[in-house]
């Protein structure tokens, strides 16, 4: 049996089907699989689609899940709902499970602002939707940066940043189990210099833009892997704003 | 000591001890390739291995810091392939900007077409014209429409850069005041164009980023 989801879908839907079928192997299809080309998709949707969509089309028929729990609605985005029928079409017996997540209780953020790395808090927070809450304590940090915005297409970008970013944005709605949640996702420390990231041709450039406007913090707007000059920009405000 | 500004048309060379700059074009390519740098920022910073690389924005940042002693600034520093933007407020870092994608390439462009036409920048006159484009490719495209319409190579050349002057103030910030670093702060059309929307443009030279460098060794960073 094999599940794929997308987004951060009711963790009781998740738990259900874990219970249903134990020995079943589960695929985030958000998350890119270097074996698995995204430009799979563009057979099925515009170019001018954020990769992480193009991902989620290119990973399902690639995969062929035989269940998809696809997160729709303000916790995901409205592509996602537009692609659904393009699965449907394509993956005649999988059955698929659309599914808003309106959770408000709070698990709180011990991954997002602890002291190990970015790339870690990020893999550790990814593994949240399936497991549930981080159960290890994790020690706190003092931020000396930030981090806003979805889980980046390329990790690599996270290589860049000090152990102590703390991290804002949709992301932080996702360790927290609640990611319908436009208040948390707006929240950030003015006092630390964040980047604000958001995958290019994703709505959420509007809010990624407007922060990092509003708080002198580096706008990054990216597609796909992430090239020289942007790492670059990124290392450059890091260090001028001393935050290694 | 050493150090070059790696740009992707140019590169700029400094030498401390003597205070001797050099420019050679990229295309150039046996003039530099065996230089040994012992700090370098710029696109191409890759092909002098062995050297110590700076990031572009640090080295613009560093190297305004060092013309510049007033509290509240914004220098933009335009090449052949990007645009970089640093602040300072109250004598301190506030924020940079690097366009590499949209109004990328406007530099190169301009030397492109005046190369291609066969064209003396004294030769193209002013005008309010203006071609909206937010990068090199896109302009060329609105360039072509235009002389396809029996309108001047010359005109349409000065609209492009009129154009291109819009983007950079906008990506400026609509400033009041600004300094003007790179490549283009030697073109004198363009820099006409820049003088229309900004109450105040300083102009400096192509040779920022490597005061930049200069810095970082007189601080033994």
């Amino acid at each position: 049996m094999k599940i794929g989801f997308t987004g951060v879908p009711p963790y009781k839907i998740i738990e259900k089907y874990k219970n249903l079928y134990p020995n079943a192997e589960w695929t985030d299809l958000d998350v890119p699989i270097r074996s698995i080309s995204r430009s799979i998709a563009v057979d099925y949707i515009p170019e001018t689609t954020c990769s992480i969509i193009q991902t989620i089309i290119s990973n399902s028929i690639s995969l062929h899940p035989d269940l998809i729990i696809a997160s729709v609605g303000k916790g995901k985005c409205d592509s996602m709902s537009f692609i659904i029928p393009i699965i449907r079409r394509t993956l005649k017996d999988a059955k698929i499970i659309e599914i808003e997540n309106h959770e408000q209780m709070s698990r709180g953020n011990p991954i997002c602002t602890s002291d190990i790395p970015l790339i870690e808090k990020f893999n550790l927070i990814t593994d949240t939707v399936t497991n549930g809450p981080i159960k290890k304590e994790l020690k706190i940090s003092k931020a000396t940066a930030g981090y806003w915005g979805v889980p980046p297409y390329d990790y690599s970008l996270l290589e860049l940043f000090p152990n102590n970013t703390h991290i804002f944005g949709w992301t932080r709605c996702m360790e927290n189990g609640t990611p319908n949640n436009l208040e948390l996702e707006l929240y950030i420390d003015h006092k630390i210099p964040t980047v604000f990231y958001s995958q290019a041709f994703c709505a959420k450039n509007i809010l990624a833009k407007e922060l990092a406007k509003n708080n002198k913090g580096l706008y990054v707007e990216v597609d796909g892997p992430i090239d020289n000059s942007t790492k670059e920009k990124i290392k450059a405000f890091l260090e001028l704003n001393n935050c290694f | 000591m050493f150090l070059i500004d790696a740009g992707t048309s140019y590169i700029k060379t400094l030498d401390t001890s003597s205070g001797e700059k050099s420019i050679f074009p990229v295309t150039d390519r046996s003039s530099y390739i065996e230089l040994k740098p012992e700090i370098v920022t710029g696109h191409n910073a890759s092909l002098f291995k062995g050297s110590e690389k700076v990031s572009e924005l640090v080295a613009l940042a560093e190297g305004i810091r060092t013309i510049s002693k007033e509290a509240n600034f914004i220098v933009l520093d335009i090449g052949s392939r990007d645009m970089k933007l640093v602040s300072f407020y109250e004598n301190n870092f506030e924020r940079c900007d690097w366009n590499t994608s949209c109004g990328a390439m406007i530099g190169f462009t301009i030397e492109l077409m005046i190369k291609y036409f066969n064209k003396e920048l004294k030769n193209i006159p002013d005008t309010d014209k203006k071609l909206d484009i937010t990068c090199g490719l896109l302009g060329i495209t609105k360039f072509f429409d235009g002389i396809s319409k029996q309108e001047t190579i010359e005109e349409n050349l000065s609209a492009l850069m009129n154009g291109m002057a819009h983007y950079a103030w906008h990506f400026s910030g609509k400033p009041d005041r600004l300094y003007l670093s790179g490549g283009l702060t030697q073109n004198d059309v363009f820099t006409k164009h820049m003088k229309k929307l900004i109450k105040e443009l300083i102009i400096l030279d192509r040779f920022t980023l490597l005061e930049g460098l200069k810095f970082r060794v007189s601080k033994g960073l």
